[in-house]
């Protein structure tokens, strides 16, 4: 029977997709221990944009690096290049990295804050309206499938708790972020730790408030409204179903709890000691299986970035060429890469460290470093650098240990971030002809995947 | 309906208005813009769809035909625009009723057909939830405290902002925002926080809330930094409601009256009212269930923490009740009508009168409505922060805290450095959002011909906290205080060491203990050096006035209006006129609100005047467009931005640039100016050691560079206020604001905006007779905008549901 309460929930998922929370995945075989691991995908996202010189390695002979600042298309050994000072952390995993520049996004929304658009391909603002598609992150959770689906974390305005976040999971539905290291703890790990009274009474409260919601379906009056009940009623019925999902995970999660200082679980910490305990919960998640795909967004132009260098730095000002207390911004921003790095290098190492099938957890991840908002501080999305940690066991035919440039804008062969990560899906079985938007200025054929990275 | 397979036709009308007006710019031939409409029938349905939404688009806003063209007649029109919209219904495919429930899009109804009186349709709101705001929100949770007074709070540690308001300028809080996924884990988060504090009292005394080692050890020492380290117990209600001490005190499980009370209890605080008997069924029955697999204070908490997720509580509700009308509409309940005042007004639950009508039968009539709406307007102890709101929104100058200021080049501290708060006062940003504030305030005050006052008032509020007996007294403590530092800088200017000491012997708090003098006397020598001049005359004389600190350290600021904090003889009785400034849009903060970092911004200050003023919209940039500014050492601003003339551009940017070129009388920090520096390098001419304070209010040293300069020009157009007399070339802001603020059209288009902040919706053709009555009411009360309010919140918009 269609009841009244099925009407609300399905007309909000056919509106939204499937509304509020992930829905339930089935656990998948991968996950529940034995077969082939699944493979992971950490997008690290930055603000203030990086500029493409940054990532230059200082070693090019002068003619590459010529070609460089034209923008010619480049692709270059490493084994042969020294990586740039701020970049030394994670030298030791020179043979996962490839720095690939050149992609461009004019067709997102470029400037100060760019919200779910590098994610997702398309312009997006403030207005959750804007957003016109799941992100291309929480794209490849769902083919994944696992208990979170898709999990983010934020150190973006030095917000607490759980606040909307920067991928989307449906047209017009922005995903949920975890701010603080506490809020992720109690929510990804509580299945892992002892259950007191108030923990079990969860189960009966979730159940109450979905039969609660059905009372109020007699007030629908149309789809809006509908969206408005049905919103809650699924954000309702998702938790009820992950959670059952998660008691049968009760053992995986329980062994790998990680181990967060109580100070940083109960709010007290800087943003450097935020960063790392989020490190410590993005692998932890991975190893217990929670999520196969993390967003984490390192900082945004609101970060108060405290517990790095002597002063707070003010990610805005430094964006605006404002010295820190004497320090020109220049330096600042090369500290702040530089410490971006080491926490990159945790990662991997991390993840190295990790057994898993014949090898580690790393074999199959892939980790991508982006400036939400492309080549500046006030970006136009001619480029996007990444900074990409690849496993053995990736499916992309980039060689590691590859520097490479793509064809300039509108020369034979340039790719844009539509292209980067339909070459991503397309590698990992999802056909879709061409993820994101087209830049319609762009003259040459940008439809499809990166061709020479599939392989 | 079987999707693609019926044959689509363009039925014969619809084809002889296209022909009309249509395929000579957009067929085969021409295809203006890449636009072909003549070919709609061998299109896929895709393809068409997209394109019919285009067109109904610009049909419906009037954009197209274009100015230039035949126009069709306003029947023509909406014949054409409800064809397309009846083709993409059948797909379920029309974009635009979305759109059209944004503010952003308000203003693509048709104006004259608002206010033309013809549109017969009786108003009314849709039947909706109203999701509440970050505001009302947080005065709920001090609702479940029940705090009043002075022990309401701010802010709670534990609670998190779940919603919050958009700042784009325009009207923020509209009732299409839904609780999302990622707000529904915070609320529960917030829940939980708020029940723990609701029941802390009593689980302390019950021995249930452990104490951390480390919260018991630091509390033995106490010390500076208690708080600091557990920022949570800074705050702890003084008391447990009795029905929640009552369950967790008991030995035994809950009875059923027991639990009863609990529930109540929650309800009241919660939702401002009881559990009818099917709830109380309910959450007995839910409680009871938690009981058998946890104990009694989990049952509890859980029972709480559902009530405080009820949607009741997130949504307001107005549906309506009773019996419909002849057309269809309900009116609200009085329960419904109590909240809908009390919320358009204040952001806190009804009051207790309100309360006491509505369960009194008297918020039934039109006349009910009007007696509550006037009294809580004339009651100075409610504070109304809706009505200062709709200002600070409208006009949008609380954006001046979102642009970032180089201290250098403005010489002096300005960019705050803690987290803007919604009460405070932050540095210049700050300063100047309140300076606006009390300049609001004031107009309100008086209640006359408010909005023409607010575009033409050449008086202000200059480093003035609006009180001027306040002011006056705190002028004359800082004028003595200043006098003697004068006095002391000319006195010892040129005394020896030994003399000096002697001196000072006598104003100890330059001395320390052992008769030496302090360091902080020559500091504060240097900066009176500064204050007084070198000979210590700079404003000196009888009836010159200092300027009383403003706790933000940041009294330089009042070179924003050209003045100069040094020599300025403070005048403590305010407003006062201000030369070269005319209305809030020669404000500082609406100048910087609508400024680049670095740079002033003609497009938006243009865009703002089109959109809030003239009714107008702009769309948003095209992808294809790069909207880059050339870089030229030897041009003003106006001149580089000829790019944006060439002929792809100008079709939206007529509509702000000869608007926003006016405002160029300001730079970008709103100081008037008659001549733009030319900010470049190899443009400077002199660069100047200036002492000014920096952070912290500490005088230090800048360096400030003077560019060459050029004339600025600011002469402009004014077109689209429907008048003939008003459009037409403008030589300066002065002259424009005077001729907005003759304009009918402007003035409508600001009651539409009152119209859309209190109703919480864009206007729609049903409400055309609300409209026309508050413009009447408007111009009747000689500009009152207290009976604006009473007209627009006595309406059939505000009252009826359909």
């Amino acid at each position: 029977m269609h009841s009244r309460r099925n009407f609300i929930r399905t007309s909000a998922a056919g509106l939204l997709g499937a509304g509020g929370l992930p829905l339930l995945p089935a656990l998948g075989a991968e996950t529940a221990g034995g077969g082939t691991p699944p493979p992971r995908f950490i997008f690290l996202r930055k603000s203030n944009g990086t500029f493409p010189a940054e990532l230059v390695p200082p070693s090019l002979s002068d003619a590459d690096k010529k070609k460089d600042a034209n923008k010619e298309a480049l692709d270059i050994d490493l084994d042969r290049h020294e990586l740039p000072e701020w970049m030394k952390p994670i030298a030791a995993h020179k043979n996962n990295l490839t720095l690939l520049q050149g992609l461009s996004a004019k067709m997102c929304t470029m400037g100060h804050s760019t919200y779910q658009s590098p994610l997702a391909v398309s312009r997006s603002a403030e207005r959750i309206a804007t957003i016109k598609r799941a992100s291309v992150d929480v794209e490849l959770a769902r083919m994944f499938s696992s208990p979170f689906e898709h999990v983010e974390l934020t150190c973006a305005k030095n917000e607490k708790g759980v606040v909307r976040g920067m991928s989307s999971i449906g047209p017009k539905q922005p995903n949920y972020a975890f701010a603080s290291p506490g809020a992720a703890f109690r929510n990804l790990f509580a299945e892992g730790l002892e259950k007191s009274n108030d923990q079990k009474a969860d189960e009966t409260l979730f159940e109450f408030l979905s039969s609660n919601i059905a009372s109020y379906d007699a007030k629908t009056l149309d789809l809006l409204e509908s969206q408005k009940i049905g919103n809650y009623a699924n954000s309702v019925d998702s938790l009820i179903e992950r959670n059952k999902l998660l008691v049968k995970m009760g053992k995986q999660i329980a062994a790998n709890v990680p181990k967060i200082e109580k100070a940083v679980l109960e709010d007290n910490y800087n943003v450097v000691e935020q960063q790392y305990a989020f490190v410590d919960i993005l692998v932890s998640s991975l190893r217990a299986g929670l999520t196969n795909v993390v967003t984490y967004t390192l900082d945004d132009l609101a970060t108060q970035y405290d517990g790095l260098l002597a002063d707070t730095i003010h990610l805005h000002e430094i964006g605006h060429n404002k010295p820190l207390k004497g320090m020109p911004a220049d330096e600042v921003r090369s500290n702040l890469r530089n410490h971006h790095m080491n926490l990159v290098n945790k990662l991997v190492d991390d993840l190295k460290a990790t057994p898993e099938g014949k090898g580690t957890m790393f074999d199959n991840t892939m980790i991508m470093y982006l400036p939400e908002n492309g080549e500046a501080h006030h970006s136009h999305g001619s480029e996007v650098p990444f900074i990409i940690l690849a496993g053995d066991q990736v499916k992309l035919n980039m060689a590691r240990r590859r520097y490479i440039r793509l064809p300039n804008y509108d020369e034979e062969g340039h790719k844009t971030l539509g292209n980067w990560y339909t070459t991503i899906l397309n590698a990992y079985g999802n056909p879709i002809k061409h993820y994101g938007d087209f830049d319609v200025s762009l003259k040459v054929d940008q439809e499809g995947p990166i061709k020479e990275f599939l392989s | 309906m079987a999707g693609g397979k019926v044959k689509f036709k363009v039925p014969s009308k619809a084809d002889d208005l296209l022909d009309f007006y249509c395929y000579e710019c957009h067929d085969s031939g021409t295809q203006k813009g890449d636009v072909r409409l003549d070919n709609l029938e061998t299109l896929g349905l895709g393809q068409r769809l997209d394109l019919l939404n285009v067109a109904l688009e610009h049909v419906f806003s009037g954009e197209m035909p274009p100015k230039k063209a035949d126009q069709p007649k306003q029947e023509e029109r909406d014949q054409l625009a409800q064809w397309i919209w009846g083709e993409l219904k059948i797909y379920n495919a029309s974009k635009l009723e979305d759109k059209l429930r944004y503010y952003k899009y308000a203003n693509y109804r048709d104006h004259e057909k608002l206010f033309n009186g013809k549109v017969t349709e009786q108003p009314f709101t849709k039947a909706r939830r109203w999701r509440v705001n970050e505001l009302i929100y947080h005065e709920r949770i001090n609702e479940v405290f029940e705090l009043e007074g002075r022990s309401r709070r701010e802010s709670f540690f534990g609670v998190v902002k779940p919603f919050n308001l958009p700042t784009d300028p325009g009207v923020a809080y509209y009732d299409t925002e839904i609780v999302e996924g990622g707000q529904f884990l915070t609320l529960m988060s917030n829940a939980k926080w708020v029940v723990e504090k609701q029941l802390r009292h009593a689980l302390v005394a019950s021995g249930e809330h452990v104490f951390s080692e480390e919260y018991l050890a630091a509390k033995g020492k106490g010390g500076r930094y208690f708080n600091a380290r557990f920022p949570d117990e800074k705050w702890n209600p003084g008391r447990t409601a009795e029905p929640f001490e009552r369950v967790i005190q008991s030995s035994e499980r809950p009875g059923v009256e027991m639990l009863r009370d609990a529930i109540t209890q929650q309800f009241q605080v919660a939702l401002q009212r009881e559990p009818n008997a099917a709830e109380m069924e309910k959450y007995l029955g839910f409680t009871n269930k938690t009981l058998e697999v946890s104990d009694k204070t989990s049952a509890l908490k859980k029972m709480m923490i559902s009530v405080l997720m009820e949607p009741e509580f997130l949504y307001r509700s107005e549906f309506g009740g009773g019996q419909p009308d002849e057309h269809g509409r309900l009116k609200l309940t009085p329960r419904e009508t109590s909240y809908a005042i009390a919320y358009a007004l204040t952001d806190r639950v009804p009051d207790e009168k309100l309360v006491e009508a509505a369960q009194g039968g008297k918020l039934a009539t039109r006349e009910d409505y009007e007696r509550e709406v006037r009294r809580i307007l004339t009651d100075d102890l409610i504070a109304k922060p809706r009505v200062l709101r709709f200002f600070q929104d409208y006009f949008g100058y609380k954006g001046v805290y979102d642009v970032f200021k180089d201290e250098e080049r403005f010489v002096g501290a300005y960019n705050p450095h803690r987290v803007v708060s919604t009460r405070y006062v932050y540095r210049v940003p700050g300063k100047l959002r309140k300076e606006a504030d009390t300049l609001v305030e004031w107009v309100l005050k008086n209640d006359e011909n408010v909005l023409e006052t607010l575009l033409t008032t050449d008086r202000f509020f200059v480093h003035h906290n609006g009180n001027n007996e306040e002011m006056k007294a705190a002028a004359a403590k800082a004028t003595e205080t200043a006098n003697l530092r004068r006095k002391i800088y000319k006195d010892t200017l040129n005394l020896k060491r030994e003399e000096l000491s002697a001196y000072l012997m006598k104003i100890k708090q330059f001395v320390n203990k052992d008769g030496k003098v302090l360091r902080r006397f020559s500091i504060e020598k240097d900066d009176w050096q500064l204050r007084f001049g070198p000979d210590g005359t700079i404003g000196e004389g009888q009836g010159w006035t200092s300027m009383p600190p403003d706790g933000e350290g940041v009294i330089h600021s009042v070179k924003m209006w050209n003045l100069d904090y040094l020599s300025w003889s403070y005048e403590a009785e305010q407003p006062m006129k201000v030369e070269n400034r005319m209305g809030l849009l020669s404000h500082p903060a609406w100048l910087v609100a609508n400024s680049l970092n670095a740079a002033t911004d003609p497009i938006h200050r243009g865009k703002w005047v089109r959109e809030k003023l003239l009714g107008g919209f702009i769309r948003d940039v095209p992808i294809t467009v790069d909207a880059k500014v050339p870089d030229d050492p030897h041009k003003t601003l106006r001149e580089r931005f000829a790019v944006s003339e060439a002929k792809s551009c100008w079709q939206c940017h007529e509509k702000m640039n000869p608007l926003g070129y006016v405002f160029e009388q300001f730079d970008d920090f709103g100081r008037f100016r008659i001549k733009e520096a030319l900010e470049h390098p190899e443009n400077v001419v002199e660069k100047r050691k200036v002492r000014a304070k920096g952070e912290h209010g500490v005088f230090k040293n800048y360096e400030e560079l003077v560019y060459r300069t050029k004339p600025v020009n600011s002469t402009g157009f004014l077109a689209g206020t429907g008048d003939k007399k008003l459009d037409g070339p403008v030589k300066d802001v002065r002259d424009l604001m005077t001729r907005l603020s003759k304009s009918d059209r402007v003035r409508q288009v600001f009651i539409r905006n009152v119209f859309r902040y209190f109703m919480g919706r864009n206007e729609t053709f049903a409400d055309s007779q609300t409209l026309i009555e508050a413009d009447r009411v408007y111009v009747k009360s000689g500009g009152s905008f207290r009976e604006l309010m009473v007209s627009l919140l006595t309406s059939d918009s505000f009252i009826y549901r359909k």
